[in-house]
């Protein structure tokens, strides 16, 4: 039967193509460890920290246009993910990180491409983890950023 | 004339982005422990799907479908295969392999003299916030009933750029190829829209005959 054929040879096609699945996440993490050490490079300037104290609450939401962060509030993770160009596929974000006790909730800004997450009180969670939640929702992870301290 | 046109224009831009680059490609994929149901009417068939995703690269569900014209009723298993995802900036892209099997029978007794049948699809899309496209082929072998084979081809627009948790709308294009069928060649300007974790398309073809589908992920 053409059927079977066509069946078995697809099977055989789509498993052998596992391999590039997972190489494209593990490089997406070497990625991100490169951003990572790239962020800790940023100097903050601790004579305008006040400043940040007195807007802190708008500070968590501000983004540049070419969507670098700002700055991020305390309490508060601002994630550059690729991929996410649509309302409906990112909503599976909001149900892959809701559902850890340690985040509040999340909201997506589509055209900066950022996910910022609201940490319930005395929430954390690792970059390793974090990553490995979006990209179980389908996405990469560009950039991590967490408030200074 | 204008029928092929379309046609053509759709099936070459789609064809021109799916093979330029690996930027290309997008769909929606479930994500771990997430539930799918999908209900979709054309002017052919009528189907319904319930999926579970293990997994953010496969899905295993149950589906059937009806063949309206030709008379038969499927129901079995389907396992979907999200063999790659392109996930860039500005876009986002996939490629899915998809395969069913059960049993086929009349639409009069579906339950009786079933006879074993499926299908393979390969599918394809890619999309950034205003534009989309998206191509698949799907081959049913329906027992008894025989073969038959379907090309589809979608490029889409949305007329605004919606925000996070709007109402998101795409107007679409769908150009079907069914070689064996009276209407080889059949068009359907569609509406999509989305809110939350429902979507919803609603069309016509340029025959009269409807479309209407509707997704909800939980």
């Amino acid at each position: 039967m053409n059927f079977i054929r066509t069946a078995l040879f697809s099977a055989a096609l789509a498993f052998s193509a596992a391999p590039a699945f997972a190489d494209h996440h593990e490089a997406d993490a070497e990625h991100e460890a490169h951003d990572m050490s790239h962020g800790d490079e940023h100097e903050h300037d601790a004579a305008h920290a006040h400043e940040h104290d007195a807007d802190i609450e708008e500070a968590a939401a501000i983004v540049a246009e070419d969507g670098a962060i700002a700055v991020v509030a305390p309490g508060t993770l601002q994630v550059q993910v690729n991929g996410l160009v649509c309302d409906f596929c990112a909503q599976a974000l909001n149900r892959v990180l809701t559902r850890r006790a340690e985040i509040a909730e999340i909201n997506v800004d589509l055209d900066a491409r950022i996910v910022t997450i609201d940490m319930e009180d005395d929430g954390e969670i690792d970059d390793e983890t974090l990553t490995g939640l979006i990209n179980d929702a389908g996405y990469d992870v560009v950039a991590i950023h967490r408030p200074e301290v | 004339m204008f029928r092929k046109i379309c046609a053509a224009a759709a099936a070459s831009l789609t064809l021109a982005v799916l093979t330029a680059a690996p930027q290309a490609a997008a769909r929606p994929v479930s994500y771990p422990g997430g539930w799918t149901v999908m209900v979709m009417n054309d002017d052919a068939m009528s189907s319904s799907l319930v999926h579970y995703s293990p997994s953010a690269d496969w899905s295993i569900g149950w589906r059937e479908n009806w063949a309206r014209d030709a008379d038969w009723v499927f129901t079995g298993a389907q396992i979907n295969r999200l063999v790659r995802r392109w996930n860039n900036p500005g876009s986002q892209a996939n490629f899915y392999i998809k395969g069913a099997l059960g049993g086929v029978g009349s639409e009069a007794r579906p339950l009786d003299d079933l006879d074993l049948g499926g299908m393979v699809e390969i599918a394809a899309d890619w999309e950034t916030r205003r534009w989309f496209l998206s191509a698949d082929a799907v081959y049913w072998d329906a027992g008894d009933f025989g073969d038959s084979t379907q090309y589809r081809a979608r490029v889409g627009v949305a007329p605004y750029v919606a925000e996070f948790g709007g109402i998101h709308t795409w107007l679409m294009l769908q150009a079907t190829h069914r070689p064996d069928a009276d209407d080889e060649l059949v068009l359907t300007p569609l509406a999509r829209f989305f809110y939350g974790t429902h979507l919803w398309e609603v069309g016509v073809t340029d025959r009269g005959e409807g479309l209407f589908n509707w997704i909800i992920r939980f």
